[in-house]
């Protein structure tokens, strides 16, 4: 089993991307929670839920020309 | 490990290589010889691939111009199958570091070829090197002040910041680095080099590896200091939202950049897939949240797929900037994203075929702050 961490490698090259574009890398959230992590999937989202409400919209999303 | 240093007078360069490559077919220590030949406009050199000498003599070994990368031209040819017969390839660094690069993603096989390259500084557009040869330019001239450190702006963007001038990985490396301004030497670094540069005479070239070094670690260093002036200033010009619309605004999705890249090797690329075909419903909902919508869709999202899908293996070439109808600093932009994704897994794109790349390697103990666990 291998694919998380292939996909972590591809979250840090997003990030890494995000970051030298000038975009908000840390809305970019990776986790891993196994199936029966029900307590943790929930605080995970609340916790992402609440940072993004903190952030604000994302300025991409008004722009119609990207 | 096989080691030979030869030095000759450069005014002999053109007539020494093209003689050497010759008595290689000549003598079928190779089958072929992929170079740049000259075309019947006159003012045009491309890659081709020769097995009568003969055609030896309409090349141009040293044209300071990368019509298609060379690393695109040895995946054509032995992606379905490696070579069978040696063949000789004559490359710049960037052309041999996308080379590795296109192995290590089973799309080239260095099988039996004769790896050949020179040290660079810099190459032209294909419009800029015809303009220059109708001005009758000196090219030998105008390679002799770019490596003397003279700097050109009308050199490809990419190569005014380019501190790979040295090949790493071939056969042969033709030198300049090392040697004063009226010679030019050949280096053996392999077997298979060593028995191809045999057909050379030469004089020693002595204490060459020293010299050498020392050179190329100068040389090194002022264009990394001019890199690093490079990535600050496109920094301060593309970063930001502001900044990449307006730096991606003259874009018209043609995906030349694309198709030139040496690296995109994929039959079919992700943004000409299904997954980018949409219902009408989609195009009024998307236009609807916003009151407007650019068409094509997703030209920012095309540009940073890209650099997702592959900047860990750009080495940097350019091709992808003189491809660009409308001027966008792509090569630059790359070359940015790449060294920085690069370096996050201490990787160098084309340093060695024994690093695996880095979207193809994975460990446990890696990347903690990212996340997961």
């Amino acid at each position: 089993m291998s694919g998380n961490l292939k996909a972590r490698r591809r979250v840090a090259i997003l990030k890494t991307i995000f970051d030298t574009l000038g975009l908000e890398s840390e809305r970019v959230h990776l986790e891993w929670i196994s199936a029966s992590e029900g307590k943790k999937f929930a605080d995970t989202v609340k916790k992402i839920t609440e940072e993004t409400k903190q952030q604000g919209p994302n300025p991409l999303a008004k722009q119609w020309s990207i | 490990m096989a080691n030979k240093w030869i030095k000759h007078p450069l005014e002999n360069r053109d007539a020494l290589i093209k003689g050497w490559l010759k008595t290689l077919l000549e003598k079928e220590i190779v089958k072929g010889v992929v170079v740049p030949s000259l075309l019947p406009s006159g003012a045009n050199a491309a890659q081709s691939l020769i097995t009568d000498p003969a055609m030896l003599e309409n090349t141009d070994p040293f044209a300071p111009v990368m019509a298609v990368s060379t690393a695109k031209i040895i995946s054509k040819m032995t992606r379905l199958k490696p070579m069978e017969k040696p063949v000789a390839v004559l490359l710049r660094p960037c052309e041999l570091r996308a080379t590795i690069e296109l192995t290590k993603l089973k799309q080239a096989n260095l099988d039996n070829l004769l790896l050949i390259a020179m040290d660079c500084a810099g190459t032209f557009s294909v419009k800029t090197y015809t303009s220059l040869v109708q001005e009758g330019a000196n090219f030998v001239e105008i390679e002799r002040k770019l490596f003397a450190g003279e700097e050109d702006p009308l050199l490809r963007p990419v190569c005014q910041g380019c501190e790979w001038s040295v090949p790493d990985n071939c056969d042969i490396t033709i030198a300049w680095h090392g040697l004063d301004e009226s010679s030019f030497g050949l280096i053996a670094h392999t077997e298979k080099g060593e028995a191809a540069l045999a057909e050379m005479e030469g004089e020693a070239w002595e204490n060459g590896e020293e010299a050498r070094a020392a050179a190329v670690e100068k040389w090194t260093n002022d264009k990394i200091a001019k890199r690093d002036a490079q990535f600050a200033e496109l920094k301060e010009r593309v970063s930001g939202v502001e900044n990449l619309l307006k730096t991606y605004a003259a874009c018209i999705n043609c995906h030349n950049c694309m198709t030139v890249c040496p690296i995109c090797f994929c039959k079919e690329c992700f943004f000409d897939s299904a997954v980018f075909e949409f219902e009408s419903d989609r195009f009024m909902d998307w236009s609807s949240a916003r009151g407007n919508l650019r068409l094509p869709t997703d030209t920012l999202l095309f540009h940073i797929g890209r650099m997702n899908h592959m900047s860990t293996s750009c080495v940097a070439c350019g091709m992808c900037q003189d491809a660009c109808p409308n001027d966008i600093p792509v090569a630059q932009i790359f070359k940015m994203v790449g060294f920085n994704t690069q370096q996050r897994f201490d990787y160098v794109a084309g340093r060695s075929l024994d690093e695996p790349v880095p979207l193809a390697d994975f460990r446990e103990d890696e990347l903690h702050e990212i996340g997961g666990e």
